[in-house]
């Protein structure tokens, strides 16, 4: 197809106006596209929150539950969110309906965001305390990598810092 | 007001902005929170209002006239989703309003820190200090494999968004945008219009913020921020100076009349004004104006926006409106900038 505008090069661009009801087709070349109001009108209202393809995001996730998850409670005890709305609506109802659909949530978060563990700030309270448990437990596994490597400089090094961790550890509980 | 400060790299960055999102433990976020509930976050808020070093003071949105929180709406304090009251809302000001805590929005505390011009560590500074002042008197939910919790998934994490408002006439009149807005989203930046989600960019204003905010630590997530906020800065920069190079005498005609219509207009409706105001701050910024600085600029794009017009100047009839604001214009543009 030709482009409609300057009859010249391929048409790349599609779009699907509807104007009074009316449908009404546009099909340009890119360089044309660009030149277009419609066209940076369109791009502008893209401008695209992920926000608005989560509700579908979720509930093709739904089809793919895994085993453990028939475990999981299907409505939050606090605040009394069924997981259904979740799917609808994409917003969850309270801080423990994360732990409650734990499972379930992990794969949309992974296609979100690429990833399901938090690295960085901790609440001083609690968070940090958390926090430090799991840096702690990351470099033991490390730390057995490099025993099995028989690198035991790396290890050594490791070693102090898990020493280090775990004693701020106590001396903030002290 | 915090806009009335001068900041870096202000020939292209209006404004820089942080925001972390947070909840209190133990209660539901406020769209499923009970007016009890919804209450006592606000008497939380108003707690640490009290023991806060940094000066913050609780305002409640519910009594405020429509027009009133529009107006807060328009200056970036409030969204627009707080005008709505069915929820008891509030927010936590400090005297210039750089420090500005959305209570009850979509989750319990959004806390939003600004600074003029380019200048996003200033604002993270600050945002972790009111942070580590609300947790210091209260449990925030938090998971220690998702991080902070959020009502919507998508700011799950560190809570965080970086933003800036960036002034890029350049790149919009050479139609250069379209391929930048496409990359800084392969980038994972959203860009929006001066009015949020959905908004065109009026007044070649342009809002862009980052995505992640899971996995990355805030310190990652603002330096690539800062990165690639400084090439989209030297794009602009670049292409006008070659602009002014290549046409000098035409863009200065097109700038200079917007400049003559500002300070002559009776009549200005507020999407002329916001066009206009675009060429003078261009022309301001290519120093073919050296009379006026971005702060009266800042000043000027805040106060002629309606409910701000109807704030100070009680005037409710739109033609009123369009007088007076051409006024206001008039009178900014022709002050000699001290
Ligand atoms: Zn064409
Ligand atoms: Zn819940």
């Amino acid at each position: 197809m030709k482009c409609e505008k300057c009859n010249k090069r391929e048409a790349t661009t599609h779009m699907t106006k509807i104007v009074n009801g009316y449908k009404e087709e546009h099909h340009l070349c890119s360089e044309c596209a660009a030149e277009s109001p419609e066209y940076s009108e369109m791009k502008h209202s893209m401008n695209f929150s992920i926000g608005d393809f989560l509700p579908g995001m979720f509930s093709a996730a739904k089809q793919q539950q895994t085993i453990g998850n028939e475990l999981e409670a299907d409505v939050c005890p606090v605040c009394h969110m069924p997981y259904s709305e979740f799917l609808q609506k994409g917003k969850l109802g309270c801080g423990e309906c994360y732990s409650v659909f734990r499972n379930r949530i992990k794969r949309p978060l992974k296609q979100i965001h690429g990833t399901f563990e938090h690295i960085g700030k901790a609440p001083g309270r609690g968070g940090e305390k958390v926090m430090r448990n799991k840096k702690i437990s990351a470099l033991e596994s490390e730390l057995n990598a490099a025993v099995l490597k028989q690198d035991f400089e790396t290890a050594a090094k490791l070693r102090d810092e898990i020493k280090e961790l775990k004693s701020t550890d106590t001396n903030k509980e002290a | 007001m915090w806009y009335t400060e001068s900041g870096n790299d202000s020939d292209v960055v209006l404004s820089s902005r942080i925001r972390l999102a947070r909840n209190f433990k133990g209660i539901p976020f406020p769209l499923k929170a009970s007016k009890e509930q919804q209450e006592q976050v606000i008497q939380k808020c108003k707690d640490v209002a009290c023991a806060s070093k940094m000066n913050l003071k609780f305002v409640d949105l519910n009594p405020m006239k429509d027009y009133e929180k529009q107006a807060l709406a328009e200056c970036h304090l409030i969204s627009p989703q707080m005008m709505d009251d069915s929820i008891q809302r509030g927010l936590l000001l400090n005297d210039d309003s750089s420090i500005c805590v959305l209570v009850n929005e979509e989750d319990h505390l959004r806390i939003q820190c600004m600074e003029a011009g380019f200048n996003i560590r200033k604002c993270f500074d600050s945002a972790n200090q009111v942070d580590d002042e609300i947790e210091k008197n209260a449990d925030i939910a938090f998971d220690g494999q998702f991080g902070y919790l959020t009502c919507c998934p998508t700011n799950l994490g560190t809570g965080m968004r970086a933003s800036v408002m960036v002034h890029l006439p350049a790149l919009t009149m050479t139609r250069n945008i379209n391929s930048i807005i496409d990359s800084l989203s392969q980038l994972g930046m959203t860009v929006r219009g001066i009015f949020g989600e959905g908004s065109k960019a009026s007044g070649n204003i342009y809002q862009i913020s980052n995505q992640e905010t899971l996995g990355e630590t805030e310190e990652n997530i603002i330096e690539r921020f800062e990165q690639i906020i400084s090439e989209v800065i030297e794009k602009e920069r670049e292409i006008r100076k070659r602009m002014y190079e290549s046409e000098s005498y035409r863009l200065k005609d097109k700038l200079m009349r917007s400049y003559g219509v500002l300070t002559n207009a009776v009549i200005l409706s507020s999407s002329e004004a916001m066009t206009r105001l675009s060429d003078v701050r261009f022309a301001v910024e290519l120093g073919i104006i050296d009379t006026i600085d971005y702060k009266m600029l800042s000043t000027a794009l805040y106060s002629i926006l309606p409910a701000n017009i109807v704030k100070s100047y009680n005037t409710l009839d739109a033609t009123d409106r369009d007088l007076k604001r051409a006024e206001i214009i008039k009178e900014l543009l022709l002050t000699p900038k001290q």
